[in-house]
This record gives structure tokens, sequence and C-alpha cells, in this order.
């Protein structure tokens, strides 16, 4: 034993969700990764962990540290980065990943990874291209 | 503002660039001689695109007596993430890794704790 292991043993014992709670949690984020290709709703979402909607809401926030509206956009996108990664079209892409218009898809890729698709998928192909060059993407 | 780099402190660099890459299976992104050390950063083999972790020599007394006050407290210096917490466990314990928490999960996490053999413990991390 630690302190570091006396320290685990006190957050789980006092901090943590109940374990039927997380599990629930769990299922919900798990339909997230199963159909975040589709135009899933919140309500879906919460309906997969058979909580109320805004307790789910909550309760996930709590347990992952961010909203299931959070975690759905950062699956989206780091799927849509291995797509671009492999040469897909950005259109493609933004259907693949479930968004609905190239708009909203451009400007949260810039946002959340600094670069546009088209920009990234441009620069992946380079980097392939040339692969021993030190570009960062 | 970006997060590039993230760096470790090491007791041997040539020592934790063996353990970095050939144990945990990171590679090496820049080897740079700078006189005595040298500005050495590896990246992970899946997302060699992504942020660099500087093996940073250990030439600063107070962060020696910090490093050993961490590892002894059973403290990560920092964090990896994996897919199965549970294989990389079974992998690395055959290549001879200590480890001083087991895969446990933590709620939403699954986690395990293993000695870098370089003065730090390091912490996997499995998203459940």
């Amino acid at each position: 034993m630690s302190l570091y292991t006396d320290h685990l043993e006190i957050y789980k014992r006092s901090m943590l969700a109940p374990d039927y709670v997380i599990q629930k949690i769990i299922v919900a984020k798990h339909f997230i990764d199963n159909n975040y290709q589709g135009d899933i709703s919140l309500n879906e979402i919460s309906r997969a962990s058979l909580i109320s909607k805004f307790h789910f809401i909550r309760l996930f926030r709590k347990t992952y540290g961010r909203t299931p509206n959070q975690y759905l956009v950062e699956i989206r996108i780091t799927k849509a980065k291995l797509m671009l990664k492999q040469g897909y079209a950005v259109s493609d892409v933004c259907v693949a990943v479930g968004f609905c218009s190239i708009t909203s898809f451009t400007s949260l890729y810039k946002k959340i990874t600094g670069h546009t698709p088209a920009y990234f998928r441009r620069l992946s192909s380079i980097k392939k291209a040339i692969p021993d060059n030190n570009f960062q993407i | 503002m970006k997060i590039k780099i993230t760096s470790l402190p090491v007791k041997n660099q040539d020592e934790a660039l063996k353990f970095y890459t050939e144990i945990l299976g990171f590679v090496k992104k820049t080897d740079l001689p700078l006189g005595e050390h040298k500005w050495l950063t590896v990246v992970s083999n899946e997302e060699q695109d992504g942020a660099e972790l500087l093996l940073e020599p250990m030439g600063f007394e107070p962060a020696r007596v910090y490093q050993k006050a961490l590892f002894e407290a059973g403290i990560p210096w920092t964090v990896f993430n994996v897919e199965d917490v549970d294989k990389e466990f079974e992998r690395l314990s055959g290549l001879g890794v200590n480890f001083s928490v087991k895969p446990i999960a933590m709620g939403p996490v699954k986690i395990t704790v293993l000695d870098d053999t370089c003065g730090n413990n390091i912490q996997l991390i499995q998203l459940l």
C-alpha cells in the first residue's frame, strides 16, 4: 500500500457515484461510441442509460468530466481525423461521422484541432508522400 | 498556444529511451545533442503527430528530491491512455515491468500503475 493507493480507495468510496449508476452511464457512452455516425439525440442517449434526460446530463458530466454532447463531438472529430488521414473526401467524412452540414463540421473541426478538415487532409497526404519530413499536424 | 511537448524527468536518458521505445513501444522523434545531455523526445507509435514526451535529464537537485518523493508515495508523474489496460498489464508484465497498482476499475476508467525504471510511476488509463 502507498499514499496513492490509499487516496484511490478514499476516492472510490466517497467521491464516485454508486457502481450501478456508473454502469448506466458507461452504457450510454458505449451507445455514443457505436452510434456517433447517425443523427442521435440526447433523448436516445439518455434512454440507453434508463435515466431521465436532465439527471443523465448531470451524471454523465460528473462521470466523464464533459457533457454527452461534448463527448459526441469529440468522438466524431477523432474519427473524422482518422478518415481524413486515410484520404477520404471532406464531404464524405462529414456525412460518415454524423454531421449534417459541411459548414458546422468545418467550423467545429477547426475549433477543436486548429485546422480546417481540407487543410489537415492536404497536409496528411503530403506527409504520406514524403514520410521523412518533420511536419507537425 | 498549443501543447506540443510535455516533460518527464529521467535518471538516465539512454536507459529511458530504451525503456520507452523497446518496452512501452513509443517511437523516438527528436534526438538533439546538447552538451552533456540531449533534447530527446518520443511519441506514441499510434499517434506520431501527437504530443511529444521529453525525456528530461535530472540535472536539478530539488527536482530529484521531488521525483523521489512522488515515487515513494506511489504517485504517478504522468498518465498514458491505452485501449485495454488488462492487455497492456499482461504484455508489460511479460516483459518484466513492475506494477505498483494492478488493473482496477475506478468508476468510468480502469487504471494500473507501472515503474518506468527511470524514477517515475506511470499510470495507464482506459476509458470504459
